[in-house]
């Protein structure tokens, strides 16, 4: 009765942005992103991969609620490195990544074709 | 590149239906990503508006409409090329966001008519309801088709439907996959899993331990998830390397998406601060 429309999960309402960006005051060099309208699927993805930087202090997420979709990243990196920076050179690793299992995904999947028939 | 990991991909099965894989060198995180967008975030078609002109059969118009929409239909090419109907500047439906449906039935006999999937007329012949015996054989036995409703005589039923882009997160029907298994540390070194009486459980097929006694392999207390056992099974709207190759596209997708917004955001922060 009370449930609201599932395209709420994923469609941004009017004037939301999809990422907000604020200054954590209590410790240096840190700050907390607010995404909007993303889930787990890119937030454990993107937590992990700042993890391995070796300039990133502390990198950490979560859900505040399960029936508001956004997630809150928290970063903490060295003097010398911003969060922002650790977070975009984060994506950017990723999507190389991605591309790299694409590329081979498709090469294993014309080696298999040829390879039946 | 810094810190970015280089997956290895072994490709073990390829079918019409399934394609079984196993990915190492990757992250847990990773791994789990794929999965859930290979089963909520790939999109297919689905019919997802539909008018009534006659309906005398048992079912209620929305049970019918429900079921018509859970058909699952072909999208390999067309999928692609649409664009969601919110998005599309036209004012209703058209060719870039929608394919048209109708179904025309009327049962005249005293024999009992089924109404199935083969009843069901596309207006793109690359769109229609997909069935087991698609390409192969051609259709010498209805078994496979998928049936709606049942007639008696007098019963008719007639609609109108539009089927449109969209994914499983919106709702199910939308869902391309018929189940994702996924695996890893098959032997349980890492202890990610603590069984009470190990010899009861049946041994994994990717297990390395073979004809040995041992139930489990030795702990490894600085071991990390590293190989990744995935059997992505499809339900017949896309072919199962298209969903796994889309999956892919569309969580890169993502990522650059949250990439320019967040530039976006910072250069407007830095010309809110000068």
């Amino acid at each position: 009765m009370n449930a609201p429309p599932s395209f709420e999960s994923f469609l941004l309402f009017e004037g939301e942005k999809k990422i907000i960006v604020e200054q954590d005051t209590k410790v240096p060099n840190a700050a907390i992103f607010t995404v909007n309208k993303e889930d787990h699927t890119l937030g454990n993805m993107i937590r992990c991969q700042l993890l391995k930087d070796p300039n990133v202090l502390f990198a950490g997420y979560k859900q505040p609620h399960p029936l508001e979709h956004k997630f809150i990243l928290r970063i903490q990196s060295t003097p010398a490195y911003s969060p922002h920076d650790a977070l975009m050179n984060a994506i950017t690793d990723l999507i190389s990544e991605l591309s790299l299992l694409e590329e081979r995904f498709r090469d294993a999947v014309r080696e298999k074709r040829e390879g039946l028939e | 590149m810094p810190y970015a990991n280089q997956p290895n991909l072994k490709l073990t099965e390829l079918t019409e239906e399934n394609v079984k894989f196993q990915i190492s060198d990757t992250d847990l995180s990773v791994a789990n990503s794929l999965r859930r967008v290979f089963i909520a975030e790939t999109p297919t078609l689905a019919i997802d508006w539909v008018q009534f002109e006659a309906n005398s059969t048992v079912l209620f118009d929305e049970f019918l409409a429900h079921r018509v929409g859970l058909i699952p239909l072909t999208s390999d090419e067309s999928v692609e090329k649409m664009q969601y109907s919110r998005d599309c500047t036209c004012p209703d439906f058209c060719v870039d966001c929608s394919v048209e449906f109708t179904l025309d039935v009327k049962c005249s006999e005293d024999v009992t008519r089924n109404v199935t999937t083969a009843d069901l007329k596309s207006t793109d012949p690359r769109v229609v309801p997909a069935t087991s015996k698609r390409d192969e054989e051609p259709p010498d036995d209805n078994d496979n088709e998928i049936l709606i409703v049942k007639l008696r005589k007098g019963q008719e039923l007639k609609m109108r439907a539009y089927a449109k882009k969209g994914f499983g997160k919106e709702h199910a029907k939308w869902n391309p996959t018929a189940g994702v298994a996924f695996e890893y540390d098959p032997d349980n070194s890492l202890r990610h899993t603590l069984f009470p009486k190990p010899e009861e459980w049946p041994r994994s097929e990717y297990s390395e331990l073979g004809e040995s006694d041992q139930h489990q392999a030795p702990y490894d207390p600085d071991g990390k998830p590293n190989k990744f056992f995935v059997n992505v099974e499809s339900c017949g709207s896309l072919r199962p390397e298209n969903i796994v190759l889309m999956g892919i596209a569309i969580l890169k997708k993502k990522l650059s998406d949250l990439q320019t917004q967040l530039s976006h955001e910072v250069q407007n922060d830095a010309l809110a601060i000068n």
